[in-house]
């Protein structure tokens, strides 16, 4: 559906974007995920045809967006950043203007408005002037204007920015109903949001593509991070260089100390080989054992390795390391 | 097309939709109104002053100069303080909210948005412009008949500068988010083209004939009085094309800068 080749963009001597490529099927929900600035507006603006790349192609459907009539935008639909609407008509006129422009004739123009109506759940905002409607409601007037047309592609920026809890669950779930039939590209910078809503997230940092791929593989990618957490209490002298002995230890922290007994935390490489020599030289040295637990790595643990460290290929050769050396 | 008309009934309800709109009609009515009573009145003074002493002899004493004429010079001179006013929104507002880049994103290209626009403001010179004409048929209960033909030719004229008018003030609300500073802007560069021809007396005759081909008083002053000249006609239509086309480039520029 969408083929981004090479792309960057600058604007003078920012550089918003760099050399990005990446591939969206048809029926994709497909997650852009960064910090504020990362260069997620501009890679929508450049998907919407809003302005030229730099350098690179963007294809649409097989189409350069860029070479072929507007009529191509007839297959996408696009939600922009903070929600741009004509706030001084009716929800009813303004999508009906939108059908317009959209070019749908006038005969069918009162059952695609009727028809996205019942699908964003506006009816009852319908004849309220878009301005003064609550955020929620323009949220969906703008989902709604995006879907007229019933185009194949929908580019969602920041669909649920500044909307409360509530409202931020019923456009979600939105979302994932339109998503049953559509290849949908959104962007947020609220981890929760990926998770609920996409299939695959691609990650922005610096206008770099750092991370792509679904939730479970980019947690597969960063495996390093599936750890053991154990939670230990005793009385010795040199304790920490003694945990730092046993095999792959990452991590010791001293939790508490009161006279002498101390706490600790240590993070440990998981494999199930070693769970029960661990536990085992723990209780031989005397030790109490409180806590043994896997630790999860939540999609902001991801997010702010991938973002802050950029580690990518290093997590899977680490991996590697560890599985040789367990067979002794 | 079906693109274009919606968006110039869009510009059109707009303006019906602002109750600035109606305050402008009124004054801009009631304006003309009282500019036509002043030179009717004064005509038909005039007039029976002449016809009581037949010892002057007048000539060209006629309705269509001494009213018609007196009269669209000053609705043009009134359009030049109003039409900024009226065009500043048209692409400004849409830049300022961020709907452009919704119009951007719709299957629709930048000729036939500027194309809508433009028409739309059309249509809101024709609704501002078009009433003053009732004006001369109650002038038929006083006996006043005006020359259709050289009316229609006036009035004729007179949409053409404001279409002129229209497409320079479209133009400059494209290049800025700000209304103010586009009506500013706009009003400066009209009254430039106003009085470029004043001073073509003066100048060195090769200069003043340029200066005076380039002012749109000039163009229009033949018009006022019943007649078409096709060079007039086409110093609008280049005018007005002109304006379009830099309209359309400011819109395409975003697909130039790479």
């Amino acid at each position: 559906m969408i083929s981004v080749q090479n792309v960057s963009k600058s604007f003078g001597p920012v550089k918003a974007i760099q050399n990005i490529s990446f591939q969206i099927k048809k029926g994709e929900v497909v997650g852009f995920l960064g910090p504020n600035g990362a260069g997620k507006t501009t890679m929508m603006r450049l998907i919407t045809g809003f302005f030229p790349p730099t350098e690179g192609m963007i294809f649409v459907d097989g189409q350069d967006l860029f070479k072929s009539t507007p009529e191509l935008r007839k297959k996408l639909g696009y939600l922009a950043e903070h929600n741009p609407l004509y706030r001084d008509v009716t929800a009813q006129e303004f999508l009906n203007y939108v059908a317009a422009l959209k070019g749908i004739s006038f005969k069918n123009r009162k059952k695609a408005v009727s028809s996205v109506v019942e699908q964003c759940g506006l009816s009852i905002a319908l004849k309220r002037v878009a301005g003064k409607l609550s955020k929620g409601f323009q949220q969906r007037l703008g989902l709604a204007q995006a879907l007229l047309g019933d185009p194949e592609l929908l580019i969602l920026d920041e669909p649920t920015n500044g909307l409360d809890p509530q409202q931020i669950a019923e456009i979600r779930n939105l979302i994932k109903t339109l998503g049953q039939s559509r290849t949908i590209l959104l962007s947020t910078h609220i981890l929760p949001e990926v998770k609920a809503t996409c299939q695959r997230i691609l990650i922005l940092n610096q206008g770099r593509l750092v991370a792509s791929g679904s939730l479970e593989h980019l947690e597969e990618n960063l495996r390093r991070s599936e750890e053991l957490v154990v939670t230990i209490r005793g009385i010795w002298r040199n304790g920490d260089q003694f945990l730092r002995n046993i095999p792959d230890v990452l991590e010791v922290e001293l939790k508490e100390d009161r006279n002498g007994e101390r706490d600790y935390q240590i993070r440990l490489r998981k494999g199930s080989e070693f769970r029960s020599q661990i536990a085992r030289s723990i209780m031989e040295a005397g030790f109490e054992l409180l806590e043994f637990k896997t630790s999860e790595w939540s999609l902001e643990d991801i997010f702010m390795k991938v973002v802050t460290q950029e580690v990518k290929a290093t997590a899977v050769s680490s991996e590697t390391v560890f599985h040789s050396g367990s067979g002794d | 097309m079906s693109k274009v008309i919606a968006i110039t009934f869009r510009e059109i309800r707009l303006w019906l939709h602002t109750f600035s709109f109606y305050f402008l009609i009124a004054f801009f009515l009631a304006l003309t109104g009282y500019f036509f009573w002043s030179s009717l009145s004064y005509f038909s003074l005039v007039s029976f002053q002449t016809a009581t002493t037949p010892a002057v002899e007048v000539k060209g004493l006629n309705l269509t100069e001494g009213v018609l004429g007196l009269f669209l010079a000053n609705l043009t001179v009134l359009m030049l303080l109003l039409l900024p006013i009226l065009t500043m929104r048209s692409f400004s507002e849409e830049k300022k909210s961020g709907t452009l880049e919704l119009l951007f994103s719709y299957p629709i290209s930048n000729i036939q948005i500027v194309a809508g626009k433009f028409l739309g403001l059309l249509g809101i010179l024709f609704l501002l412009v078009l009433p003053t004409l009732l004006y001369f048929f109650l002038a038929r209960f006083v006996q006043a008949h005006f020359e259709v033909t050289s009316l229609l030719t006036g009035y004729m004229g007179l949409l053409l500068v404001g279409a002129s008018f229209a497409a320079l003030g479209m133009f400059v609300s494209a290049l800025t988010e700000h209304q103010a500073v586009g009506a500013g802007i706009s009003f400066a560069i009209l009254l430039f083209f106003w009085v470029i021809g004043w001073v073509a007396d003066w100048v060195s005759p090769e200069l003043g004939r340029i200066l005076r081909e380039f002012s749109l008083v000039e163009h229009f002053r033949d018009m006022t009085h019943g007649v078409i000249d096709t060079k007039d006609i086409v110093f609008f239509v280049l005018f007005i094309s002109f304006f379009l086309f830099a309209t359309l480039c400011t819109l395409e520029i975003r697909n130039w800068k790479r």
